[in-house]
């Protein structure tokens, strides 16, 4: 019992004495960046090369240091608790679906002023890009990182059932699966838990080839919400038996065991198809556009893709800590530095980069593909503009896989979300 | 001869049990060990296979990449003082509560508990607020006062109900030799509801160790972290190291353990060796 | 015991500790959820809505499931969980060779955090790969090969419920604690009048933990009404909404910035929970206290 008191004192001791001499030491500025991009992203090793150089470069003036995150949602969770009831961080990044509210908080340091004192930003982001993502006459973020997500297949399992080339339209999709199957591999990777990552994919790609890039604006009433779930409903014929409850570890995982033949992710993937796939997978892999569907208002070689992360800060009170972060917010954002991120992650960047010849093969084919590309249409959870909705696809999903409703009684359920 | 045949019954009944108990419990911490010594791949291969090679730098690079080591003693120091604060409190609280009639009495133990009901996971925004607000943000002291704080209702009532079963003569007796009230507490009651005690200060620290959610919400400091963002380094957004993350698991348990059988042991020992009488 | 005048201030330090925290960190925070309950807040702006909340929560069929969810696992616990713990707890009283490393040994499960246990049964339940349709194969079930556990609307639930059960060793460590405070004195009177140690088990040490037994239920009861990380880890609810227990139901809500609803979801959980309680309470009142 002395000893627990004895122990308990000596701690709050030392604690309390910490505390004290860590606030006295610095007289530089410190900025505390709460990063995502840490422990097992791919974009670690080079975060963290930047940072040490910023901090080298700024040496007595400047230091940025680095919290990790390492649980996406609640980071989220914590942004958003921060956006009620605290201050937001100096510096951080802020998912699409979360950026609404962080205007509205009216916590985030407004860009705008520093855009224009020199010319960096203005030539670093493509024309209008910063202007259409003002808001309210802010610019609170700055579009960072952006993703695309084509059909990524083994190209080796599709030629042993017959077939050369990627199906451009659904009734040859399916027919290749047919022979995929015969052949006693699983043609794709599907999934259900948490946002149903792979198959919301698939699903965005089909609603896109349906509806058109601007669906969204349509409603849940267009036919086109239908039609892609009917497609949804053949997809899940064709998949591996855990795909209802699969997480993305369950569903990668089979298509980097060479199970299933057919997959969609972004190029932040690429470094896993060699680190984590069997031998040779790589070589065996091939990018192509989703299928269209026909009669519907898509376009072949449709994208799908959007915002991945921007950067944001928080309002500071202290000018010169403000003039600290936007000097950090644009060496993240010279075109050297993307072009070395982009390099090592295999991540796509909305900032212009000069990106080096031997980038990896599969990154080139989708910048290429996207480039051609008659549009880049949002994917669900994105364009649908509606947390509730989106976060009840999942459920719709596999209900509609376990056939407990029709298509159009999935569309019900989302449209029962809000 | 009956006799013998029931005994015969009941005991193998009673292996049985315990036997099949024993396994289902123990078998999916085998399959940690034997999945933390496998690659990556050859766990989403097949989790059940033997690996190739026993991968036991699976361990080394998550003691490193993690920095293990200084999270585990984080973790020791936060749970052990939130537990101890925890069992001071609701234990006072206890015997108050127990042991005497007062006005309230009914209500406060009544609302201590309904504190159990309570979804900690929805209060997420008060709970930064306050800590916000006391300045404890990124603080032990703050994850230890949140612990012992939610810890409160549940230890209360064990507490509670080991005080109650207590029989009262014991006390009386020494009421009549004139203990005041801190001096019962102290000598007469802590000592004979010492199994209570340590059953509830067992669940405090679990909670404490195992807790997840307001450990990394609370912090953002190495310095501060706990044992339990060590195990979440391994998993991100899109890509879980499954087989990094298992051995960071299997090294969290370590101590859950020792400190388990620290506790039950030492005093559930002594306390049969001189067993209460009458 | 009756206060002496003097002991009053003895008596309000004892309990102005836990007070005071559970006047911070519970009555404020509820308080709190209370008064959000009754608005359309989403974290930066609220409009007061009255009732809707409330409304559109009791009309949603998931709710309604998540509710009947909880009752359903409150229920398995307290006639099965809590009485194999006490099964168990009876049977290593007899203190035979090794009962201290069984207890240990059950007791394990608790021990590691909720996330790992998750994924070591979501991995079992696998089913392409999992360790439980293998064994039900290699026993001889063949139509289970491939089976996809959690994945299915009608075992889902069952197969949730069923992994639960390596938690028997929380509530089997609370009662054999309190056993240890039984005297001998009546088992060796027992003895002399030759009982077997069935009879033992079942009129002399039952009975005497009997408050113990009751309290675990209680406990057990509302720990399940209170679950989260299992179901969140293990199924989110899902597939369609059939395994949604209020907690994740709450934690969605929070996550898609509807806080006013998940407040009021918060508040009716708490209400359900006190009723429950005090049912329960009032159903075993005669046998807690002796």
């Amino acid at each position: 019992m002395i000893k627990s008191i004895l122990k308990f004192f000596s701690v709050a001791f030392i604690s309390i004495s910490l505390t004290i001499i860590s606030t006295v030491a610095s007289a530089e500025i410190t900025i505390n960046w709460p990063s995502i991009w840490v422990g097992k992203d791919s974009k670690t090793t080079v975060i963290r090369e930047l940072v040490d150089e910023f901090n080298a470069a700024n040496a007595g003036a400047i230091k940025v240091v680095i919290e990790e995150q390492t649980d996406y949602d609640i980071y989220a969770q914590k942004l958003t608790a921060q956006m009620s009831t605290g201050d937001l961080p100096d510096v951080f990044t802020v998912g699409a679906d979360l950026l609404d509210i962080m205007h509205r908080s009216g916590k985030a340091m407004d860009l705008a002023p520093h855009v224009n004192s020199d010319s960096h930003w203005n030539n670093v982001y493509p024309e209008n890009t910063l202007q259409s993502n003002m808001m309210g006459g802010q610019l609170t973020n700055l579009p960072y990182e952006l993703f695309v997500t084509p059909v990524t297949y083994n190209k080796k399992l599709l030629k042993a059932a017959g077939y050369d080339e990627f199906p451009d339209n659904y009734d040859d999709f399916f027919k290749m699966c047919e022979a995929v199957t015969a052949t006693g591999k699983v043609c794709t990777s599907q999934m259900t838990a948490k946002n149903a990552w792979t198959s919301m994919l698939w699903f965005s790609q089909a609603l896109a080839s349906a509806g058109g890039p601007d669906i969204y604006e349509k409603g849940l009433d267009d036919p086109a919400f239908v039609k892609a779930f009917e497609v949804m409903e053949k997809m899940y014929k064709y998949t591996t038996s855990d795909a209802i409850g699969a997480d993305a570890g369950v569903s990668g995982g089979h298509f980097l065991n060479e199970r299933t033949a057919v997959f969609m992710n972004g190029p932040w993937f690429i470094a896993r198809y060699t680190s984590d796939g069997i031998p040779g997978l790589h070589e065996n892999i091939g990018v192509a556009p989703a299928p269209m569907l026909s009669g519907g208002e898509g376009a072949p070689g449709g994208y799908i893709g959007g915002k991945q992360s921007s950067l944001a800060a928080g309002k500071q009170s202290d000018p010169a800590k403000e003039e600290a972060i936007v000097k950090f917010l644009k060496w993240l954002t010279t075109p050297e530095n993307v072009a070395r991120l982009s390099y090592s992650s295999g991540a796509m960047f909305i900032v212009k980069a000069d990106l080096p010849n031997d980038m990896d093969r599969l990154f080139q084919e989708m910048n290429a593909q996207k480039g051609n590309a008659p549009y880049v249409a949002p994917i669900f959870i994105n364009g649908i503009g509606s947390l509730p909705i989106a976060s009840e696809f999942p459920q719709a999903l596999s209900a509609l896989a376990l056939g407990e409703v029709t298509p159009e009684g999935a569309v019900e359920m989302l449209k029962d979300a809000e | 001869m009956q006799r013998d045949l029931s005994i015969n019954f009941y005991s193998i009944f009673k292996w049985v049990i315990i036997i099949s108990f024993v396994f289902y419990a123990v078998f999916p911490f085998l399959w940690l060990v034997l999945a933390s010594l496998k690659t990556n791949a050859e766990l989403l291969d097949d989790p059940f296979a033997l690996p190739a090679v026993f991968q036991f730098k699976n361990y080394t690079d998550a003691m490193e990449a993690a920095g293990l080591g200084q999270l585990i003693i984080n973790s020791l120091v936060i749970s052990t003082s939130a537990t101890f604060l925890n069992i001071l409190f609701s234990s006072m609280c206890a015997f108050a509560i127990a042991r005497h009639t007062f006005w309230g009495k009914n209500v406060l133990f009544l609302m201590i508990t309904a504190g159990i009901l309570v979804p900690l996971n929805a209060l997420i925004i008060p709970y930064f607020a306050i800590i916000n607000f006391l300045n404890l943000y990124d603080t032990r002291l703050g994850l230890i006062l949140v612990y012992c704080a939610v810890g409160l209702p549940v230890s209360t009532f064990i507490l509670t109900e080991f005080f109650k079963s207590i029989p009262k003569e014991i006390e009386e007796a020494s009421f009549l030799d004139g203990c005041n009230f801190a001096a019962r507490y102290f000598k007469i009651m802590l000592p004979l509801a010492l199994p209570g005690l340590a059953t509830a200060g067992t669940f405090q620290f679990i909670l404490c160790w195992n807790e997840f959610i307001y450990a990394m919400l609370l912090t953002s400091s190495t310095d501060i972290r706990t044992i339990q963002f060590g195990i979440s380094y391994f998993t991100n957004q899109f890509f879980s190291d499954y087989v990094g993350m298992f051995a960071a698991v299997v090294i969290s348990i370590l101590p859950s353990i020792t400190v388990f059988i620290l506790f039950q042991e030492r005093v559930i020992n002594g306390l049969t060796a001189g067993s209460i009488k009458g | 015991m009756k206060l002496r005048k003097d002991e009053v201030v003895w008596l309000l330090i004892f309990i102005a500790p836990a007070i005071s925290l559970f006047f911070l960190f519970f009555i404020l925070p509820i308080l709190f959820l209370f008064v959000t309950s009754f608005t359309n807040w989403d974290g930066i702006s609220a409009e007061f809505v009255g009732f809707e909340n409330y409304s559109k929560l009791l009309n949603k069929k998931s709710f309604i499931r998540a509710i009947t969810n909880n009752l359903y696992w409150c229920l398995t616990a307290a006639l099965i969980t809590v009485p194999l713990a006490l099964i168990v707890a009876l049977l290593l009283a007899h203190r035979s060779r090794g009962w201290k490393v069984f207890r240990t040994v059950l007791f394990i499960p608790q021990v590691v955090s909720s996330a790992a246990i998750a994924m070591l049964w979501a991995a079992m339940f696998n089913a392409e790969y999992g360790l439980v349709n293998f064994m039900l194969e290699f026993i001889g079930f063949s139509d289970f090969e491939k089976y996809n556990w959690l994945g299915n609307v009608r075992t889902a639930n069952a197969a949730l419920i069923g992994f639960s059960l390596c938690y028997v060793g929380y509530f089997m460590v609370i009662m054999l604690a309190k056993t240890a405070s039984i005297s001998d004195d009546y088992y060796d009177a027992a003895n002399i009048d030759g009982a077997t140690q069935f009879q033992k088990d079942v009129y002399i040490t039952a009975p005497l933990i009997k408050s113990t037994f009751f309290l675990c239920i209680i406990l057990a009861v509302i720990f399940n009404l209170r679950q989260f990380e299992y179901v969140y880890l293990m199924t989110a609810g899902g597939p369609a909404n059939k395994t949604q227990v209020l907690v994740v139901y709450i934690w969605n809500e929070l996550s898609v910035q509807r806080l006013g609803r998940g407040n009021a979801a918060g508040v009716i959980m708490i209400c359900i929970g006190a009723a429950l309680l005090l049912t329960l309470r009032k159903l075993l009142k005669s046998e807690t206290y002796n």
